[in-house]
């Protein structure tokens, strides 16, 4: 995927994102990180067509294809944080998965194939016996697995996930660093999270952003090479340590 | 096992033209006199299919504004609709087209009141209640004072402050079939789209859908469709309430490809029951109380239940 000057204005002029050039590499995990405010949820909705954006965003095809808003709504999911429904307007998890597969479904009900669809991940994601359930009475990691399992029944080529860890235990991050690893092995993902430790345990390339523009995009190996980067956009100092079975991370380092 | 959206759409149909036929060979075919036959039949149908039409309004205005607490009555587009035919009535001297035309200009002028006021207020649920609240108290205090006037032209325009079918004049069948039509239709292009967007904006438009445009939709079929229900038979309120949840709890989903007909058939059979509560059983007590008197007798309650259940975990 190949960003050009992409550029997305809040009308009142409070925030701007941009203008970004950016190439994305494909089926990899793809980290933005950056404080609150930096831009990272506009980014991913500007790719996902959720927002009106300037410039153009190209997607590999035969030769670069021009990735539209209609044609990224359709080949992109946006994992956001789990919505704020009534409990009295009764949605289901299932109903809930099912909306994913209104894109590819043109029928007034759904298909048996798309019943296979959900439930098959809800397998995957081991959330069968949450699907007749309520979507305003999860816990905050049914949630965040609920979330991801409606990504993954678009069958997206582009998942966009928003702090997927948000909110959730610690004990919890491995297997959703686990659930990220395997959704990439057929599609691209990029995530945007709070927690160094979390991407880099997770991602295999970094974009850094501080205030609507990128400071910094590369490997594993670069982002640990220049800790002074992180440093600054986070305001707290980083150091190199090495931990067995991990090898060389970046850690957050701070006292008042 | 449980049986599939299409069979359960299948289900509810059958079961309502059941209900249906009960209806007709209980309450039309053992009339004898052939003239209050054909008045019978008249009032029968308008209460059913007006009653039903509300019914789906009210999912129609739940799900758009992702809002429980909402129907035809609470957003207020009932008082505007009904000022704005006693308005009517003065100015032009009675008609029925005219009247419906005038009852949907004002109907959706006090919904989009309502829906200014609450979303200037913080767009909470809440507060499209209390928004509702306001512009129902201005558009009734209005109504209730043309009443009046109106009363010396129509004597009935009294009954229309509440609602209730005991003008079941041949003429208003035409008038009823547009709103019908419109909630098919609804139905048929807006169940869908309605799913994402109770869902969120964000999710709707990740769906394939133009959130705004779908709410715009919604909201004006609903609007529009309850002020000519309105028109014709006076505000019948806290319908588009009740149905709604009724069909959700007994469905277990807040699937509008299944609530909407639920909706409708049980806003159908509710109003019915009142109309037939108060021709049958009051008549000879206490002479005919409008059925919309009836209606709202049983609805408060169920809205303040609603209300009370939504409000207590939210609180504190």
């Amino acid at each position: 995927m190949k960003i050009t000057s992409l550029i997305v204005d809040y009308p009142g002029g409070i925030f701007k994102l941009g203008e970004i050039d950016l190439v994305i590499p494909k089926r990899k995990v793809t980290c933005l990180l950056g404080p609150n405010g930096s831009g990272k949820t506009t980014l991913l909705r500007a790719i996902s067509g959720l927002v009106d954006k300037k410039g153009a965003i190209y997607i590999d095809g035969k030769g670069d294809v021009l990735l539209t808003t209609r044609l990224a709504r359709k080949i992109t999911s946006y994992v956001d944080q789990a919505p704020d429904t009534d409990p009295l307007l009764n949605i289901k998890v299932i109903d809930y998965l099912l909306t994913a597969r209104y894109t590819e479904s043109g029928s007034f009900f759904d298909r048996e194939k798309d019943y296979e669809e959900v439930r098959r991940i809800a397998d995957k994601l081991g959330i069968t016996s949450i699907l007749e359930r309520k979507i305003s009475e999860l816990s905050g990691g049914e949630a965040k697995k609920v979330m991801l399992a409606f990504g993954m029944c678009k069958n997206p080529l582009y998942y966009l996930l928003d702090e997927p860890d948000a909110h959730v235990d610690m004990g919890f991050k491995p297997e959703l660093a686990r659930l990220v690893r395997e959704i990439s092995k057929n599609a691209t993902v990029i995530m945007a999270t709070h927690d160094p430790i979390f991407a880099q345990l997770t991602c295999d390339y970094y974009v850094v952003l501080s205030r609507g523009k990128i400071v910094f995009h590369g490997d594993r190996e670069s982002l640990l090479s220049s800790p002074q980067i992180l440093a600054n956009v986070f305001g707290v100092s980083f150091r190199k340590t090495r931990i067995d079975g991990i090898g060389e991370i970046l850690l957050p380092v701070y006292s008042y | 096992m449980s049986l599939t959206k299409p069979s359960l759409l299948i289900t509810i149909l059958v079961f309502y033209l059941l209900i249906l036929s009960f209806i007709y060979a209980l309450d039309y075919a053992s009339i004898q006199q052939e003239v209050l036959r054909e008045y019978r039949a008249y009032r029968i149908a308008y209460a059913l299919i007006a009653g039903g039409i509300l019914g789906a309004c009210g999912v129609f205005l739940q799900s758009s504004l992702r809002n429980p607490l909402v129907d035809h009555y609470v957003l207020g587009i009932g008082s505007g609709a009904l000022f704005a035919f006693y308005l009517s009535y003065l100015v032009f001297m009675g008609g029925v087209a005219l009247p419906s035309i005038m009852s949907i200009a004002g109907g959706l002028l006090s919904l989009f009141l309502t829906i200014g006021v609450a979303e200037k207020m913080s767009g909470s649920e809440v507060s499209y209640v209390l928004s509702g609240l306001a512009i129902n108290s201005l558009f009734s205090g209005f109504s209730m004072m043309l009443s009046y006037i109106v009363v010396k032209v129509n004597p009935y325009a009294s009954f229309y402050l509440v609602g209730s079918f005991v003008l079941a004049t041949k003429d208003k069948l035409p008038l009823l079939i547009l709103p019908l039509a419109l909630v098919v239709t609804g139905y048929i292009f807006l169940a869908k789209p309605l799913n994402a967007i109770m869902i969120g904006d964000l999710h709707a438009k990740q769906v394939g859908y133009d959130p705004r445009l779908t709410r715009l939709a919604s909201v004006i079929m609903g609007g529009v469709a309850s002020s000519i229900v309105v028109s014709l038979f006076g505000l019948l309120g806290f319908i588009g309430l009740v149905s709604p949840h009724i069909s959700r709890l007994l469905l277990r989903t807040g699937d509008n490809r299944l609530v909407i007909p639920a909706s409708f058939a049980i806003g159908s059979m509710v109003v019915y029951s009142t109309d037939l509560l108060s021709r049958k059983l009051l008549a000879s007590f206490v002479g005919e109380v409008p059925a919309g008197a009836i209606a709202s007798m049983i609805g408060a309650p169920f809205f303040l239940i609603v209300l009370l259940t939504r409000l207590k975990g939210r609180a504190s």
